[in-house]
């Protein structure tokens, strides 16, 4: 029966997350109108934003813009950083991990305390510096929010590492002459998998409020691109009178954040093999 | 069993661990052999360094913290501890098996047992896939294992510990090497097991010709599976016998203590069991002299100014100034 329903969430997970995908991808088609198009009838006469309705579906923000179609090209960019930056912080997290965690030694020295430097600076700052090098587009924006981001990846990586290089089966492989290399990525990544799902799916939240700390500041996704995050804080100063303006793009961060969470614990959970053989 | 061609040959090792001002000589002047066929056992309490002299000798022994500083130790014509680590790797699994003290925690639980024997032949064979599954098959079935198809798609924590620790032997014993390192490979099973295990063991040496360095504490299982024994205190060898002789006659006073403290069918269940008194010196507090002279009934001045050097008698070697006569 808990299988059973957690199969379920699984699957209304998922299906939340392809709706997304597909409204991401097919923007220009589903979107009613253009996301930067101001209208003279998207505001009341007072200059007030308008409430959800029929040809608005979503309201309209503070500059009279639809808002259902700048949550749809919202999502391309909240998207791209949500995946690709976490990706690429997971990844740089892992490797620096792992490699510090089973080498030690100077290697790991040297690597852990190069992460402690980066997680002692003010992510924000980091993040400042680095857009300030480059010009702000969409990719810069992901990189650089990678770079921030991997920090925590790569300490509970490490220590993973530590812990795992110590049990017994790994002096067993060893003792069967496999190399390094295979040690670590066939014999230790797949214990460090269970803690790298479930960070990469709470990354995904982290990662869109990051870029929208970033737009708000200026430095990140330029408007007037729309992403989930800059939605959010160009309306902020409304909430009281048009709360639908923070609270539609909130929940659907929100949404996507808890739909991963859900299929990354799914997917834990499947790739437990003590697990596996106790529900058939 | 003959020991006159030995495949492998320990001489002087001496180990350290730490650096700077911390290092402490852990193993000192420690020398032993192992001929084709033949079971030497490696005996000694807690803490006495047989696993980090064993490990060290074949290179497994994680460096740092431990350091090797002398010594040798030759398989065949090859000093191990002079290879690179490249080369040493292409001996581990191939001319060399290992099979840990504790079956439950060797094998990797993410895998199935098939994945991590297929893993033990791939890192040092180019065989078909056929070929390898057959070999495989042969090797589970060699050591015992009913209905190998169905075990090979099993993941460990499936397997009782008796058919994990024969797992663990196919997987030491598939590429056919000639040392295997036992390191206390009975310890975690009951008695039952520890028997059929031991005489598994027996039948594939005899059967492949390997040496087997069996490292334990238990004297009993000494007595029953070795032709030869080391017996080691505080860092070093204080006596090497042939099993018989050394249970017949044990000539160093720590053998001999060992003995007497061993519970037998026949000794007097009123008399409590006879102790050795005190501890062992940790490593770093111990002195010029023997460092079994202060638990030692036997001492004399001279045992705690000058440390006694390893000797041959008659039946095997002993340190010691004032050795237990023969009866």
């Amino acid at each position: 029966m808990r299988t059973l329903l957690a199969d379920r969430l699984a699957i209304l997970a998922l299906c939340f997350i392809a709706t997304i995908v597909a409204g991401a991808a097919g923007a220009h088609w589903f979107a009613p109108f253009p996301p930067e198009e101001t209208f003279f009838d998207g505001l009341t006469l007072e200059g007030a934003p308008l409430p959800p309705g029929e040809k608005y579906w979503f309201g309209t923000d503070l500059l009279g813009r639809d808002l259902f179609s700048r949550v749809l090209f919202g999502a391309q960019t909240s998207l791209v950083i949500g995946l690709v930056a976490n990706g690429v912080s997971l990844l740089i997290g892992t490797l620096v991990g792992i490699v510090a965690g089973y080498v030690r030694g100077w290697v790991g020295t040297v690597l852990m305390r190069f992460t402690d430097l980066m997680m002692a600076f003010p992510a924000l700052l980091l993040a400042i510096a680095l857009a300030a090098l480059f010009t702000p587009s969409l990719w810069i924006v992901a990189m650089v929010i990678a770079m921030v981001n991997w920090v925590q990846v790569a300490r509970v990586v490490y220590s993973l590492t530590v812990t795992l290089s110590e049990r017994e089966f790994v002096e067993a492989v060893r003792s069967l002459g496999a190399t390094r290399t295979r040690i670590l990525f066939r014999h230790v990544l797949p214990h460090l998998l269970p803690a790298i799902i479930v960070y990469g799916t709470l990354g995904i939240a982290t990662t869109v409020l990051l870029e929208a700390t970033l737009s708000f500041l200026g430095i990140g996704v330029q408007p007037p691109t729309p992403s989930w995050g800059n939605i959010i804080f160009e309306n902020q100063s409304y909430f009281s009178t048009a709360p639908w303006l923070v609270f539609i793009p909130g929940a659907a961060i929100v949404l996507l954040a808890v739909s991963f969470n859900i299929l990354g614990d799914t997917m834990r959970v499947a790739l437990d093999p003590t697990l596996r053989g106790r529900t058939s | 069993m003959n020991s006159e061609l030995p495949i492998f040959r320990v001489d002087d090792l001496a180990i350290s661990f730490g650096s700077g001002a911390q290092r402490t000589r852990v193993v000192d002047g420690v020398s032993f052999h192992v001929g084709r066929g033949e079971t030497l056992g490696i005996v000694g309490e807690s803490g006495c360094g047989k696993s980090v002299t064993v490990m060290s000798s074949v290179g497994l022994q994680p460096s740092p913290p431990s350091h090797v500083d002398g010594g040798s130790a030759r398989l065949g014509d090859v000093d191990l501890l002079a290879l690179r680590p490249k080369a040493l790797r292409r001996l581990w699994g191939s001319r060399i098996g290992v099979v840990f003290q504790d079956p439950m925690t060797s094998l990797n639980p993410v895998f199935t047992i098939g994945m991590q024997l297929r893993e033990a032949l791939a890192a040092h064979t180019n065989l078909t896939d056929a070929e390898r599954e057959t070999r495989i098959m042969a090797m589970l079935a060699r050591v015992g294992i009913n209905a190998p198809e169905r075990r090979l798609r099993q993941y460990p924590h499936e397997l009782s510990g008796g058919l994990r620790q024969r797992v663990l032997i196919a997987m030491a014993l598939i590429c056919g090497p000639e040392l295997l390192i036992a390191d206390e490979p009975t310890t975690a099973l009951d008695v039952t097991l520890q028997a059929q295990i031991l005489a598994l063991l027996r039948d594939l040496r005899d059967e492949m010709g390997m040496g087997i360095l069996f490292v334990t504490h238990d004297l009993g299982v000494v007595a029953q599976f070795c032709d030869r024994v080391a017996v080691m205190y505080a860092g070093r060898v204080v006596e090497s016998a042939r099993v018989d002789a050394l249970f017949r006659a044990p000539r160093h006073p720590y053998t001999h203590a060992l003995l007497a403290s061993t519970p037998r069918l026949d000794s007097d269940r009123r008399v409590p069991l006879p102790t050795i008194e005190g501890m062992v010196p940790p490593p770093g507090a111990r002195g010029t002299g023997c460092s079994f002279a202060a638990r030692c009934p036997r001492a004399q001045p001279i045992c705690l100014g000058t440390a006694p050097s390893l000797v041959a008698g008659q039946d095997g070697a002993f340190a010691c100034h004032h050795p237990v006569p023969v009866p």
